[in-house]
């Protein structure tokens, strides 16, 4: 069973065609980089994983979406509950203005039903897997929006971990940090897929060659070309994609 | 030359606004501080009997004496009843179109009575009398009388804590309604009205804000004091729920706009952080949303007391005005500007009454101000 798959996929917003006929597949514990010029559909395509789409006006989809084999589009799946399946990281930090620790134990207290001390554990734990622990850790109470830029959006990835999703999305997590702070980011994404599915859209073409398994490309809304990441810097079959990863357009 | 004339047409406006401002506020001071030093009765002497052994009293005794709820026996005095003689009651002992020597001869022989109190002008004062010695006791009278009656002669009342309570009263019980139904009318618009019915719904709002508030008022002395008098079974229904309910109705416009656009400034990152992590609609406006516009809500809330504070002529209508210290809401009430809408007309400019309604004016205007430099500062700043 594949960990995500799409079966031609199409999205429209009102009459415009944002997606046309995506199909493709993702094993588990992969790192999936969605690539492509602005407005080719790599966003829509990443919010489709966790249902952020449903609230734009005149939003449509056509065909299936798969995460573990189940079809996240059928009218039984509550959006609420995929989305703790379903992490996600944006392309700018978005600490909540509370404390390092509220913004960590946000998720947990939506649900209710964890007592202080195991939100205490899941806090440290997800701050550990985001590596932000020890620089954090004897200011847990100071506000979040204190931290640099760097370190807030690993805090954006902690509390998106504490929640213990199985596919983490992110959507060009590094687009406003310095480079220091994303070779961090980069690290991490290495480690974490021992754990998680990971897809991340990213503008950057050696960001995507470094850190991912699969490589994605989409161009007008259509999935040009997909594969292993290795076949897909040194060999592409497409003549777009040469266009595109040799910087000629886009 | 860069702006030209129109850069100084509008310096002229600017500095003329200034200066208009800056005068309206020192003329305020200048005719309000007065009433701290003066005292209400300077023109006046009094005296007693000459077998009265008092031979001192505070503005309070005498009010307590004139009013007959005290007697001379209270102070030390003879146990004899009070006389009292001033020029707002001798028309009491002299039949009308007197002659000044006969309204004389009639203040000479009541003087003769042992229980008199004389409140008289100098030259009218008869002579075998004891003087009087009335203390005023200057902003003490003004801050910490609980009574308010300026006009009572001889010697008025001029406590500002009636006054005071009932505005506080009307602006409680207004912040009650405007506060959270402010909070849930602009959560409604931005969470959950249909974008078709926004603008219809969003002009009638603004339309609202717009109603003279002697409208509002007429409305509420003609639906509302009915409503509340039936409701709680009382005498009269002009009270001070009855101001601070339409008060906080009134104002509703104002505090939902300013929390509606808070609410939507709201980055939609942020937002979609929330939903992201599996937050329900209500969890994200509860959780993120409220906490996240708390300082505007702080801000909203005193620029609606200030609306409610400054407010005039809906309390003037249907607050009872009623000067004294109600202990609970279903009392009449006056509060401080509809005070100074109803008297300062019949004040003589320059007399004590004059000065001390100046003097309200001035604690208006520090209420006021301090309303407005604390929302300055619980603004908001992030972002």
């Amino acid at each position: 069973m594949y960990k995500v798959e799409a079966r031609s996929v199409s999205v429209w917003y009102g009459s415009y065609k944002a997606l046309d006929d995506v199909s493709l597949s993702l094993e588990r514990n992969q790192v999936l980089a969605l690539i492509g010029p602005s407005g080719c559909g790599k966003s829509t395509f990443l919010r489709l994983l966790n249902r952020m789409n449903d609230y734009i006006e005149g939003f449509r989809m056509e065909g299936k979406l798969l995460i573990d084999g189940e079809d996240i589009y059928s009218p039984e799946v509550d959006p609420v509950h995929l989305r703790r399946r379903v992490g996600m990281v944006f392309q700018k930090p978005t600490p909540f203005p509370f404390s390092i620790y509220e913004n960590v134990a946000y998720g947990l207290r939506l649900q209710n039903r964890l007592k202080e001390s195991q939100i205490r554990e899941r806090v440290e734990q997800a701050l550990r897997q985001a590596a932000l622990w020890d620089e954090v850790k004897d200011n847990l109470k100071k506000s979040a929006l204190a931290l640099s830029g760097g370190q807030q959006q690993r805090l954006c990835i902690a509390r998106a971990l504490a929640v213990r999703p199985s596919l983490l999305l992110m959507d060009e997590p590094t687009s406003a940090l310095d480079p220091i702070s994303t070779a961090k980011i980069e690290e991490l994404i290495h480690e974490l897929r021992q754990n998680y599915t990971i897809v991340i859209v990213t503008h950057n073409m050696q960001q995507a060659a470094r850190v991912s398994d699969m490589t994605a490309f989409f161009y007008m809304g259509r999935l040009i070309e997909y594969g292993r990441t290795k076949d897909f810097f040194t060999n592409p079959k497409h003549p777009e994609t040469l266009r595109y990863i040799t910087g000629r357009f886009g | 030359m860069r702006g030209g004339v129109g850069k100084r047409i509008l310096q002229a406006a600017a500095l003329t606004t200034f200066l208009v401002l800056f005068g309206l506020t020192g003329f305020l001071f200048r005719e309000g501080l007065p009433a701290l030093y003066k005292s209400p009765y300077e023109e006046l002497r009094f005296a007693v009997h000459p077998e009265n052994p008092i031979s001192q009293l505070d503005a309070g005794q005498v009010r307590a004496l004139v009013r007959r709820e005290k007697k001379w026996k209270d102070f030390g005095g003879p146990d004899t009843a009070v006389v009292a003689v001033h020029l707002a009651n001798i028309d009491r002992y002299v039949t009308a179109g007197a002659s000044l020597h006969q309204i004389q001869s009639t203040i000479d022989s009541l003087a003769r009575l042992r229980g008199v109190l004389l409140a008289l002008p100098p030259n009218l004062l008869p002579k075998h009398t004891k003087p009087l010695v009335v203390h005023w006791k200057g902003w003490k009278e003004i801050f910490f009388s609980t009574q308010w009656s300026p006009t009572y002669e001889p010697v008025p009342a001029v406590g500002f804590l009636p006054l005071l309570m009932g505005s506080l009263w009307v602006s409680v019980i207004g912040l009650l309604v405007v506060v959270p139904l402010g909070i849930a009318m602009a959560v409604y618009a931005v969470e959950f009205l249909p974008k078709t019915l926004y603008y219809p719904v969003k002009i009638l709002w603004e339309l609202m804000a717009g109603l003279p508030s002697v409208i509002i008022g007429f409305w509420g002395l003609v639906v509302v004091v009915p409503w509340i008098q039936k409701v709680f079974k009382l005498s009269a229904g002009e009270t001070a729920l009855t101001a601070g309910l339409l008060l906080g109705w009134m104002t509703l416009p104002l505090m939902a706009s300013l929390v509606e656009e808070a609410l939507r400034a709201i980055p939609r990152l942020l937002e979609e952080s929330s939903y992201g992590l599996g937050a329900t609609q209500w969890q994200t406006i509860l959780r993120l949303k409220l906490p996240y516009i708390l300082p505007s809500i702080a801000t909203a809330t005193l620029l609606a007391a200030g609306r409610i504070l400054g407010e005039t002529m809906v309390v003037l209508m249907v607050s009872g005005n009623s000067p004294v210290i109600a202990w609970t809401p279903l009392k009449p009430v006056r509060a401080l500007p509809a005070t100074l809408a109803a008297e300062l007309g019949e004040a003589p400019v320059g007399s004590y009454h004059y000065h001390t309604l100046f003097l309200l004016g001035v604690v208006l205007f520090l209420l006021t101000l301090l309303l407005n430099v604390s929302a300055y500062l619980v603004r908001p700043r992030h972002a």
